[in-house]
């Protein structure tokens, strides 16, 4: 008889009221009904996991209306002609795009809008993507030709346009022979390896992802468009709802179904999965209508041998027994670590039986707690390395935008490195820890209860500690290393340095046999100093491991490259551009020698030394090397793609460094326009973009084009970053300035007042960058005639120059000029005098010819004079006057257009050298050495001959 | 047309059951209508929702002066029924859309296999909805006026003369139900 449900819910609201884990007790005391109790608990269990269940709903509750939506008639720049699919994903258009140079017609993926996932971040992931998946070019793989996201936020994928029959139905209509099948799966695998080998696992291998065309020919569908749509969360519950709601359940690894990291082993598993029903029809695990827990408990079991699936007496039954059961059961080993390593071990496998060589694969006998302990441990690795990742960017200064972007560029690298290195460990610490523990004490069973940090603790203990594994050193220093990487991972840098260091011991002793693995390793405690912020330490680590690379008996010119790359940086951080600079310029040899192969990594390392040349100061050098990098990338790349665009943005600002404005318009104007098309107009680099156009226009005296630009680049900017970032700050004060030239004076002033409320709220109102805009604004204010709101923005400038800066810094003399200019008008002599002199005391050393110096001089000879020290006054002052002179015979006037100064700026040479003849002849008027004034005046005309 | 369902409404609200089937057919044609027109229309309206339509049905059959608070949630339950037939309706004429017109040209997405999560589908959450309304109706009232209208839990005890807390009871139970049946 059914239960009431009156009685279930009630019991039900009953229940949830408990505190979960009393919630059984509670049913068995309250409850003695054991078919209304069953009931109850089993619907506690759905009740506490609703999370999936929304999501689930809301698509069900849209789609009819979606279905029945009628086609678009753009995406993008491409005209939709028809649609031709509809799956779990979205909707699949065929489309054409009116350009001869792309292929006439294309297939476009329109994918599902999902909760919780910023189509801004999704473009960016794809963006990154893009760069990578554009690279597969191989006859099996349809190729990914562009992507972006709908005017409704939706993301979507440009594809080659295949016509065929998924490879279950094409295997079956044709009643292809188990040979003919291992044939296909074959060629599968192959076209995955190459994907692997770009670094791309696809994440989603199911039949209906791969096509047979008209010829016979398998083309694999979707590379790497899961990995795009995936959250990328820390790990957890999301990561594996958004896992199971985006891949096919039936195809997908242990790994994924728990949202742990992907490896190319995971997709060694669904091809597994492919060659199980490919073969026998059947699926190795029966999902359908199981909860995720009961999926979890059925996928970590070792399914039926594919021969058993098929009937008893049928021919295929003997050909699939022995190789084909065993390769079959190896790529669906629970455990990543002890699959396949890659799918290329699988098709060379298949290889083999085809052609009657023995197999490699060999049946399972491992130690089943292992894959407990392993599984365990790679969700700590997950999680940690959003961690790592944290530390890295956070370490990083961006000076410049060019050299921000550069700079991202490279973090980008090194996180990709990263993952790759994780997984390279998760799969070494299974064999390892399996093999250690095992071999040691078979009685000492560790408990599957463990946590992996226990199970990981135990393991750096009995290693690094009691010393096991001594007479190995081989094996122990690897396992050390490994550990080491792991705990660093983990975040826990100390113990890491410590294995490392520990390993590092062993590895020096055995240096003569393996000098590779000693820098290897040298290389990975270098990484763990860098994110503990030890820089210095991790430069001598890599200038070691810099050497022994470089004199390896055989040369592995990545490996070399990888680390001088390495360790440039760690130059750069350090402020030694010379040595960085050294090691990049060997780099760029590596990359030379290598041609095409390494075309991309040879521009990457000339946007570094471009960044070591802007910011030592030769900006035509940096010019140079970014250009080479720019030409390299014009080549290679889709007008369009996110290196490109970067180049023509490091291009432009080393031309503005120049002041070379105009020839850096250009390059603006198509950075402007390629991010506003990739990104949309939404977008923070798109601001950054128009901020750079603005200021180049700025300085083209074009202010009528900049200001709607600043303004425009400021809402952005505003949006995306707040509104007192620094970077927002710079667009203010840029706007100010731009009325300032105009003499809109109270425009000016508003925007500057914003600038400083701004820096101030940012950056603290100690910041150099305070002292700038305050500067500005005294300055302004001193146009508008309020001098007394004019000297205390001075003085509070000049007060935070003195405490941050170095005394030569120019911003110190430019704000202790004008303040002294206010002291002296105001009779403060002796104060004004003090100052200069302090500038002064400072700067003679170091710039002994140079205008602002000069100025000083002449600034401090007339306090002197005004303080009755003649001697003095003439002394500075003519020392000013012989600077002067030199700069004004040498360059006219300083190479200064009149036309482009603004009010505020600093007086030419040629008016300095004016102001300090005058003072000159009035101090020689006043001592009465009347033949020297009228040497001065003659000078005077002689310079302005109008006079 | 407003005049008829305020007065369809009151006799509604006075035990007139009759009342309930006359006003049933009008909000369902005009639902329809609305969602036809948005489907057909501009694109700008992509985002469909079963909660806007509803709304807009209540301005179009009732106007802005509206009804009062007892007789609004009772229009919202009588739309929340209407809406579930309207995206059946919908459905049957995609699948059947999706059945004929030629053979099918190229699958070049996944099909339905068994163990699709079945909830993607319109039909199955329907399905889901039938057997709860076998096991209890008011539990599939409760549901309805939530999923189809949008109704809060104390709108829809309103709409359904019944106490906030029965009606939160019956979306507790009714929807680990309905969890189970969909996704266990």
């Amino acid at each position: 008889m059914t239960v009431p449900w009156h009685r279930i819910r009630d019991l039900l609201a009953e229940a949830v009221e408990q505190l979960p884990e009393e919630r059984g007790r509670w049913l068995a005391e309250n409850c003695p009904d054991e078919a209304l109790r069953a009931e109850v608990a089993s619907l506690l269990v759905s009740y506490d996991d609703t999370g999936s269940f929304d999501a689930l709903l809301e698509r069900a509750l849209e789609s009819p209306l979606l279905d029945a939506n009628p086609l678009p008639d753009t995406i993008g720049p491409y005209r939709i002609l028809e649609r031709i699919g509809r799956g779990g994903m979205g909707d699949v258009f065929l489309a054409e795009r009116d350009d001869p140079d792309f292929p006439q017609s294309v297939a476009i993926k329109v994918t599902r809008p999902s909760a919780g996932v910023d189509a801004e971040d999704l473009l960016r992931r794809f963006l990154t993507e893009r760069r990578i998946l554009a690279q597969l070019s191989h006859p099996n793989i349809a190729r990914l030709y562009d992507g972006g996201v709908t005017d409704d936020g939706r993301p979507y994928f440009v594809m080659e346009h295949v016509q065929g029959e998924p490879l279950d139905d094409h295997c079956d209509r044709k009643d292809l022979d188990v040979r003919a099948r291992v044939a296909l799966l074959r060629t599968v695998c192959e076209a995955v390896q190459y994907a692997h080998e770009h670094l791309v696992v696809h994440r989603d291998i199911k039949p209906a992802n791969i096509l047979i065309t008209d010829d016979g020919a398998p083309k694999l569908l979707d590379f790497g468009i899961a990995k795009v749509l995936e959250d990328d969360g820390p790990g957890g519950t999301d990561a594996t709802r958004t896992e199971l709601r985006r891949v096919s359940l039936d195809y997908a690894s242990p790994e994924q179904l728990r949202g742990d990291p992907v490896t190319p082993a995971t997709d060694v598993y669904s091809l597994g999965v492919l060659m199980y029903r490919i073969l026998t029809g059947a699926l190795p695990h029966e999902l359908a209508g199981r909860t995720p827990a009961e999926i979890d408990g059925v996928v970590t079991g070792t399914p039926d041998p594919p021969s058993a699936r098929v009937s008893p007496r049928s021919p295929e039954r003997r050909r699939l027994q022995g190789d084909l059961d065993t390769i079959t059961l190896m790529a669906l080993r629970p455990d990543p670590g002890r699959r396949y390593p890659t799918a290329g071990h699988l098709a060379e496998d298949l290889a083999r039986h085809l052609e009657h060589r023995p197999v490699r694969a060999r049946p399972d006998s491992a130690a089943y707690r292992w894959r407990r302990f392993v599984r365990r441990h790679r969700v700590g690795v997950a999680a940690a390395a959003v961690a790592a990742a944290a530390v890295l960017s956070g370490a990083a200064v961006a000076l410049w935008q060019a050299d921000r972007a550069a700079e991202q560029a490279r973090l980008a690298e090194a996180e990709r490195a990263r993952a790759e290195e994780q997984a390279a460990t998760a799969t070494a610490v299974s064999d390892f820890l399996a093999g250690l523990l095992t071999s040691s004490d078979p009685r000492e069973a560790l408990g599957a209860e463990k946590t992996a940090t226990e199970l990981l603790e135990e393991g750096r203990r009995r290693i690094a500690e009691d010393g096991e594994l001594s007479d190995q050193p081989e094996i122990r220093a690897t396992m050390l290393r490994t550990l080491g990487t792991v705990y660093r991972s983990r975040g826990d840098l100390e113990t890491s340095r410590d294995l490392l260091t520990q390993a590092l011991e062993i590895r020096r002793a055995l240096a003569d046999l393996d000098p590779e693995s000693l820098a290897s390793l040298l290389y990975a405690l270098a990484v763990t100093e860098i994110a503990a912020g030890r820089t210095e330490e991790a430069s001598s680590l890599l200038s070691e491991a810099v050497e022994l690379r470089s004199s390896a008996e055989v040369r592995d010119d990545a490996a070399l490259a990888e680390t001088l790359s390495g360790l440039a940086n760690v130059q750069m951080r350090l402020g030694n551009m010379d040595s960085a600079e050294v090691l990049l310029g060997q780099e760029v040899e590596i990359h030379r020698a290598g041609g095409a192969e390494t075309l991309e990594r040879l521009a990457h390392t000339l946007d570094g030394l471009g960044i070591v040349a802007r910011r030592t100061g030769r900006v035509e050098l940096a010019e140079a090397r970014y250009r080479e990098a720019l030409e390299i990338r014009q080549r290679a790349l889709d007008e369009r793609h996110p290196d490109l665009i970067r180049s023509y943005n490091n291009l432009s600002v080393a031309l503005a460094g120049q002041r070379r404005y105009a020839d850096a318009e250009p390059y603006l104007r198509r950075v402007l326009e390629a991010w506003t098309e990739v990104l949309g107009h939404e977008h923070y680099d798109v601001a950054v973009a128009k901020q750079n156009l603005a200021a180049v226009l700025d300085n083209l005296g074009q202010l009528d084009e900049a200001e709607p630009l600043y303004l425009d680049a400021l809402e952005g900017k505003r949006r995306a970053l707040g509104p007192t970032h620094p970077s927002t700050a710079t667009t203010l004060g840029n706007l100010g300035g731009l009325h300032e030239v105009r003499g809109e004076l109270d425009e000016a002033v508003r925007y500057y007042e914003m600038g400083l409320e701004a820096r101030e709220a940012s950056q603290g109102a100690g910041h150099p960058q305070v002292a700038d805009v305050a500067h500005s604004l005294a300055r302004t204010e001193l146009l508008r005639g309020d001098s007394a709101r004019a000297r205390s923005l001075f003085e509070r400038a000049l007060a935070i120059r003195k405490d941050a800066l170095l005394p030569q810094d120019d911003g110190r003399a430019a704000t202790t000029l004008e303040l002294t200019r206010l002291l002296l008008a105001a009779g403060e002599v002796v104060r004004a005098e003090e100052e200069l002199r302090a500038v002064l005391d400072a700067r003679s050393e170091t710039d002994a010819s140079s205008v602002i110096l000069a100025h000083l001089r002449t600034a401090h000879g007339e306090a002197l004079m005004a303080l009755g020290r003649t001697t003095e006054a003439e002394e500075t002052l003519l020392e000013a006057r012989t600077t002067l002179r030199e700069v004004v015979d040498a360059e006219g006037d300083g190479g200064e257009d009149a036309l482009t100064r603004r009010p505020g700026d600093p007086p030419t040479p040629k008016e300095l050298l004016r102001v300090t003849l005058e003072r000159l002849a009035a101090l020689y008027e006043g001592m009465g050495r009347e033949a020297d004034r009228d040497r001065m005046a003659a000078e005077l005309r002689e310079i302005e001959p109008g006079r | 047309m407003a005049g008829d369902v305020t007065v369809l409404l009151g006799r509604l609200t006075a035990g007139e059951r009759g009342a309930f089937d006359e006003l049933l057919p009008l909000v369902y044609d005009e639902l329809r209508a609305i969602a036809h027109g948005r489907l057909r229309g501009e694109r700008a309206d992509h985002t469909l929702s079963t909660t806007g339509l509803v709304h807009e049905a209540y301005l179009r059959l009732v106007g802005i002066e509206g009804l009062d608070l007892h007789d609004r949630t009772h229009f919202f339950a009588i739309c929340a029924r209407a809406m579930r037939r309207v995206l059946l309706d919908y459905a049957d004429r995609v699948n059947a859309a999706k059945r004929g017109g030629g053979a099918p040209r190229l699958t070049l997405t996944e099909r339905i296999r068994g163990s699709e999560p079945r909830p993607t589908d319109f039909f199955a959450l329907n399905l889901a909805l039938e057997g709860l309304e076998r096991r209890d109706e008011r539990a599939c009232r409760v549901v309805e006026c939530r999923f189809f209208a949008g109704l809060s839990i104390p709108e829809t005890a309103q709409a359904l003369d019944l106490s906030p807390a029965t009606v939160k009871r019956e979306w507790a139970a009714a929807r680990a139900w309905l969890n189970r049946e969909l996704t266990g």
